[in-house]
């Protein structure tokens, strides 16, 4: 320490205190500087290669390979991320043209059972018949095989004379001309009822 | 370095060099205090904000924010469908497109594209909005051909809709989502579309007074299918599902603007379950459009015929002479949308004559071929009953008597069995109290209880008339007979299947014993006589001669009863109900026949309902393969 603490001239008055402290501070700053040369001694050592040097120098040496390895893991790495997730948006995008064609797909099932479910429906079964020229016997007759082989009849099949009545309801179409029985609530005239006279109420 | 002169005399020893020259002592200390007080004012305020945002108002604000952000988007699921007992769709749901457009405001961005594009000479924006509209009307009406289920998409029409000056069109509401999503891709700016789901009936008016209606209702929130009408509209819980839901994060201000990848579902959306029905949708067509013909050929008002399972009680066919178009229900009168198998109520007549028959051969007072002797009327209180036809005191068989339905014979029966035996009878067929078999619109009739009977109304009740039955019912009593004196409440519903497929069988109603398997035998016995046909002694010829199916034992019963006349209330006269029920075949019950025609009048059909049980017996016979009866009908005295 070569800067003086205090470098104000003692005053004349106080002469005897001034040398006081002086003895005082000579004394402490000799305690300082011992601990500041310590340490300048000890920051040369350092510097020169104390008891640490040697240690140093063979760590450097194995110090290339390892940073090459961590280089490696990270490229390797950035690369395995890289791909990854190129894949993944490649899957993705597959995930939704697959997600469209699903829909596709669904909604194509859907209106196929639409087209089935009409196409099945009595009625529309009906209707295909009808215009086939096909009719439904209204009177069949009925055959049993006896034990003995011979053939047993139940019940005289009457043609179906009358073409069956049109498919039923559909208000729009008007019931086709000909055998139709007249239309209902129209009564008819008497002699029409002669022919096969209605029996009386059964009771009640 | 600066001579001791300058330096206060309180400076502290300092060796880092020499001291700022402008500090004039007090004034720093008190600039420090002042900082350092707002500084630390200014951290507790915003230490106290944090407080408030962060913990009191924190849920009040998170709230706010997420409503300002999300939207709420529903996922509709899907209704479920209805099927008849073989698995064949009566009635199913598909989803649907609507197109819309928004025909001002695309003028509008139009204009004002093409007012930007002018100097670019872009080729997209040369024309004008006009000519550009007729572009996507000929687009659109290529794409979906000139008619949508009867809405018309011809060109001309959606040009017009496309220039018109309002805000908002629909073009189409129930395009195919396939056609409507290249239409959509293609004019994107133009062409909105929104989903709707339209609900298919492929049978048409067959079954539709049971099955009823539903449509895509708009104005609910949310847009929904619902049920308007019949099973639809009382099973439309267990057919409706829930709806899912879906939130994502939206632009302030714009609902429409999803920012990506913020979509996420909350709840899944759960498909409706499908009703299975015990209906068979063949014989449902069959029965439907034999009643309309008879109906039509009897001159009834209307005709109703209902098929039940003898054994299970189900309902095969339920069929009215009026029906309507599912699709189409707005045009519908209420007499059409009726199901009156069901809501109409009647007297049944004659054919309620089959109570006293089991309550007297239950209580051991008849046998089938005991010998009454009928005379030609009978006064029960102020009342004379009389048979159908005039005769003195004739002898006739107890199975004679239901064969030629003769009242006084009846009466005399029922007066043996007494009339809490009856009513208890009555009570024990199901009669006065509604089936509970999951037809909607049932109604219970009425049966006198036995409290309020007056003199005459035992007089009354065996042949049929002073109480009231639906068809069902009606049917029903039959059903009891057929399966050896146990009735089972009839049913409609036979399995609820989940969206997953799995199917939950509906629990089968218990049966109620009436009366023992011996008396149900003995009567479906007796009973088989109303078909005899004696073309050498027309005394020995049943009523419902007509109702017989050769190779097969019919037992059955017909019935006539008289409406009551509005305007003197009193029975009339020239308006009865014409009823017939009936068990086929006889000696191995299959399947119960009821039919009921409301006043039919002026043909040679009026008289009696037994050809077209005939008729609907000969078609059920080959629609499920029934085998032949054993042996045929035995002749049986009626008349001696």
């Amino acid at each position: 320490m070569t800067a003086p603490a205090r470098v104000g001239g003692p005053s004349p008055r106080d002469r005897s205190k001034d040398k006081k402290t002086d003895t005082d501070k000579a004394r402490r700053r000799s305690a300082a500087a011992d601990r500041a040369y310590a340490r300048r001694a000890q920051r040369a050592q350092n510097l020169r290669g104390g008891s640490s040097a040697p240690q140093q120098n063979a760590r450097q040496v194995s110090k290339a390979p390892f940073v090459v390895l961590v280089m490696l893991v990270l490229v390797a790495g950035i690369a395995g991320i890289m791909y990854f997730s190129t894949q993944a948006a490649a899957d993705s995008y597959r995930l939704q043209e697959a997600r469209a064609e699903q829909e596709k797909l669904t909604l194509r099932v859907e209106q196929l059972r639409r087209e089935v479910a009409l196409l099945e429906s009595p009625t529309d079964l009906a209707r295909r018949a009808t215009e086939m020229g096909l009719v439904e016997p209204s009177n069949p007759a009925r055959l049993r095989q006896l034990a003995d082989g011979t053939v047993e009849e139940f019940g005289k099949p009457s043609a179906p004379t009358k073409s069956t009545s049109p498919p039923p309801p559909t208000t729009t179409t008007p019931p086709p001309a000909g055998e139709q029985p007249p239309p209902a609530g129209t009564t008819p005239p008497a002699g029409d009822g002669a022919a096969n006279p209605p029996t009386p109420p059964a009771g009640g | 370095m600066p001579g001791p002169q300058q330096r206060g005399p309180r400076r502290p020893l300092s060796v880092r060099g020499p001291a700022p020259k402008a500090r004039t002592g007090g004034n720093s200390k008190v600039r420090i205090a002042v900082g350092r007080i707002l500084l630390v004012g200014a951290l507790v305020i915003a230490g106290l904000k944090l407080v408030q945002v962060q913990g009191l108002q924190a849920d009040e604000l998170s709230t706010q924010a997420r409503l300002q952000r999300t939207t709420y988007l529903n996922i509709p699921a899907e209704r479920g469908a209805i099927l008849d007992r073989n698995g064949n769709q009566l009635a199913f749901s598909v989803e649907v497109r609507a197109l819309y457009i928004l025909p001002q405001r695309a003028r509008k961005n139009w204009d004002a594209e093409r007012e930007k594009e002018k100097d670019k000479q872009k080729k997209q924006f040369a024309q004008t909005y006009d000519e550009h509209a007729r572009d996507v009307a000929k687009f659109i009406s290529s794409t979906l051909g000139p008619e949508v289920n009867g809405e018309k998409t011809d060109e001309e029409t959606i040009y017009e809709q496309l220039v018109a000056d309002i805000s908002y069109e629909v073009l189409v509401s129930e395009a195919e989502p396939t056609k409507a999503a290249a239409i959509v891709a293609k004019y994107p700016a133009e062409i909105g579309s929104e989903y709707r789901a339209k609900r298919i009936y492929p049978n048409g008016q067959v079954a539709s007074n049971i099955i009823g209606a539903a449509n895509w209702r708009q104005d609910e929130k949310p847009p929904t299918t619902q049920g308007i009408l019949g099973l639809e509209n009382a099973a439309d819980n267990v057919l409706a599902g829930r709806m899912g839901r879906r939130v994502v994060d939206t632009m302030s201000g714009d609902d429409t603007l999803v920012i990506p990848n913020t979509e996420r579902e909350l709840t899944k959306p759960q498909p409706g379950k499908s009703l299975e029905l015990t209906i068979d949708v063949d014989t449902q067509y069959a029965v439907q459009r034999m009643v309309t013909d008879y109906t039509k050929k009897s001159g009834a008002r209307s005709g109703s015929a209902v098929v039940l399972d003898s054994r299970s009680g189900e309902i095969i066919a339920m069929a009215n002479d009026q029906t309507y178009d599912p699709t189409d229900f707005g045009k519908a009168s209420d007499a059409q949308k009726r199901n009156r198998a069901v809501a109409d109520t009647f007297e049944p007549g004659s054919v309620n004559k089959i109570i006293t028959a089991a309550a007297a051969v239950e209580y051991g007072l008849f046998k089938p071929d005991d010998v009454l002797q009928v005379p030609g009327y009978l006064k029960v209180a102020d009342r004379t009953i009389r048979d159908a036809w005039n005769h003195g005191t004739v002898p006739m068989s107890f199975t004679g008597v239901f064969a030629k339905s003769s009242n006084v014979g009846t009466l005399l029966a029922a007066q043996e069995v007494g009339q809490e035996r009856y009513a208890e009878m009555l009570e024990k067929f199901g009669l006065g109290k509604r089936t509970q078999s999951g037809v909607p619109g049932e109604e219970s009739g009425i049966v006198p209880p036995l409290n309020q009977w007056s003199g005459s109304t035992f007089g009354n009740l065996p042949i049929g008339q002073g109480l009231s039955m639906n068809l069902l019912q009606m049917t029903a009593m039959y059903q009891t007979i057929a399966n050896d004196g146990l009735r089972v409440p009839p049913r409609l519903v036979r399995a609820e299947i989940s969206g997953d497929g799995s199917r939950s069988e509906k629990q089968r109603p218990e049966g109620v014993r009436v009366v023992s398997p011996e008396t149900a035998k003995t009567v479906r016995s007796m009973f088989r006589s109303v078909t005899q046909s004696d073309p050498r002694d027309a005394n020995q010829n049943g009523t419902g001669a007509k109702a017989a199916l050769p190779g097969y034992q019919v037992a059955g019963k017909t019935g006539t009863a008289q409406q009551i006349d509005p305007k003197c209330k009193c029975y009339s006269d020239s308006q009865y109900w014409i009823t017939f029920a009936g068990i086929l075949p006889a000696d191995n019950p299959r399947y119960v026949v009821g039919i009921m025609l409301d006043a039919p009048t002026g043909t040679p059909f009026s008289s009696s309902a037994a050809p077209l049980f005939h008729d609907i017996g000969a078609f059920l016979t080959q629609r499920f393969q029934v085998p032949l009866s054993n042996e045929q009908t035995p002749y049986v005295q009626l008349q001696l």
